[in-house]
């Protein structure tokens, strides 16, 4: 006999199911967290590991510890290095052997910066030095340059196409051109930092170098949650999930930068006009590769309100959001759907899909 | 035999059972909400310097901390579940511009002097697992 339950049955069936799942979550086992915060690279780095051995742990630490050590040693664009040494011999124009510790920053960079159409453009090193953004610190900058310095640097406006390769050999053919790879290495850096944790079969991670980071698995049984800083107030005014291997990254015109005769200058240069990038308060990016991201933010921060979308399908960005000077927030649908605000803006703006 | 129920019962049952199922589902989108989408306030701070010990405070009271860096001495103001920077031996003062930092998750620093805040709750289910700026 077949007898149909009651809907009070049926009820109470469902009720007590969902209050074992509630009760089965409790009973998950407690994850295992390494937290240790450094300064290098310049700047301050977080790392996070979820789940792990303690001693696979400690000793995973230890080596991209090094790993950052040696990338900031080699890679700073101001010190007798290797990247120092490049940058002498391509004024020369005369053919040298490539640097194998500064070949992939050169690679990709030429990759992204022919893809953001120059807006990234590290061979602008001079024009950085100019600004005078080129050192650790900022308490010597007095104030803005002539503008007939910059204008004769833009005259001769070197770029990555300005760098060959013959066989074993490289060189340069703009004697303006000086490499500072900036926030861009900070990127590649945190991508082999990643990679190098992958290595040690480190799953649940992140790497946070001065607010821009990546992160692969999750936290436990839930995604990893960002919160993103306000580029203009404390705290934090929005947030999104990242489960996976996904890198954020933000370029702000409030990172770096000085003051003078009342006016702030920061440090994002635009290679078109020589000035800083004035169209935007911040750029956010997410993208799995960090280096990518990283070059993206800064281009599309450059590109501003009305280009930003163009050069984000030619960088195969997917997800964007751009703080425009007037506050108005600018996203793409994807990103939309994926952040949540805990401030919500008083004006969003949703472009085409990227 | 299949036992019939009058139309009528069924509607009446059926009903009722919506309404509950309706209430609790509600209940469970506002404490989910809660649950995982409100900041943590932070419940401790930990500020380091290469040239002290790493000082763990609790953020429920009021005191200002000088902390000795590379370049000098910061001042870290604690009061009231908040902290910052009110003083540091740096030109551009970055640090101070950033204000009160009173998230789990949080994190501020003094670059030239090596010191820095590291804002965390003793609450496990803390909202941030990272800051991005």
């Amino acid at each position: 006999m077949n007898s149909l339950l009651s809907g009070a049955q049926r009820l109470l069936k469902l009720v007590t199911f969902i209050l074992i799942l509630f009760g089965l979550n409790g009973c998950s086992k407690p994850v295992t967290e390494f937290h240790e915060t450094v300064f290098t690279m310049g700047t301050l780095v977080e790392v996070t590991i979820i789940g792990e051995d303690p001693a696979l742990t400690e000793q995973a630490y230890t080596a991209i510890l090094d790993d950052f050590n040696y990338m900031h040693n080699t890679w700073h664009p101001w010190q007798r290095n290797a990247m120092g040494r490049v940058n002498s011999l391509l004024k020369t124009g005369a053919p040298f052997s490539i640097a194998p510790s500064i070949l992939p920053l050169i690679k990709q960079s030429q990759v992204l910066s022919k893809k953001s159409q120059g807006l990234f453009n590290p061979a602008i090193g001079g024009l950085i030095k100019l600004w005078g953004f080129h050192q650790d610190n900022l308490d010597e900058v007095l104030g803005p340059p002539e503008n007939k310095e910059i204008q004769s640097l833009l005259n001769n406006l070197p770029s990555m196409d300005d760098i060959k390769f013959k066989n074993l050999s490289m060189f340069g053919t703009n004697e303006n051109i000086h490499l500072d790879f900036g926030g861009f290495a900070k990127g590649m850096a945190v991508d082999a930092t990643i990679e190098h944790l992958k290595e040690f079969g480190i799953k649940n991670a992140i790497i946070n170098a001065g607010g821009d980071l990546r992160a692969i698995g999750q936290h436990g049984n839930r995604a990893w949650r960002i919160g993103i800083r306000d580029p203009r107030a404390e705290g934090v005014f929005a947030s999104v999930e990242i489960a996976g291997d996904e890198s954020v990254f933000t370029s702000g015109d409030y990172e770096r930068f000085f003051d003078a005769d009342g006016k702030r200058y920061h440090h994002i240069i635009d290679p078109r006009t020589g000035y800083p990038a004035n169209q935007a308060r911040s750029v956010t990016i997410m993208h799995h590769e960090a280096a990518t991201a990283d070059a993206a933010a800064t281009a599309l921060f450059i590109a501003g309100p009305e280009k930003w979308h163009e050069i984000a399908l030619s960088m195969g960005i997917k997800y964007v959001m751009l703080i425009a000077n007037n506050g108005d927030v600018h996203m793409n649908p994807a990103m939309a759907a994926r952040i949540q605000f805990t401030q919500q803006p008083n004006t969003i703006k949703l472009s085409k899909p990227l | 035999m299949t036992n019939l129920i009058s139309k009528k019962n069924l509607s009446a049952d059926f009903k009722l059972a919506d309404k509950v199922i309706f209430v609790f589902s509600l209940l469970l989108v506002v404490t989910s909400y809660f649950y995982f989408w409100q900041t943590t306030p932070a419940s401790y701070a930990i500020i380091k310097s290469p040239q002290q010990d790493t000082l763990q405070v609790n953020l429920d009271h009021k005191k200002i901390y000088d902390i000795q860096g590379t370049l000098g001495t910061s001042s870290i103001e604690v009061t009231h579940g908040k902290i910052r920077f009110t003083n540091s031996p740096c030109q551009n003062k970055f640090c101070i511009q950033h204000g009160w930092q009173q998230h789990h998750g949080e994190l501020t620093a003094c670059l030239p002097n090596r010191v820095s805040i590291q804002l965390a709750s003793a609450d496990k289910t803390a909202s941030y697992d990272a800051i991005n700026f």
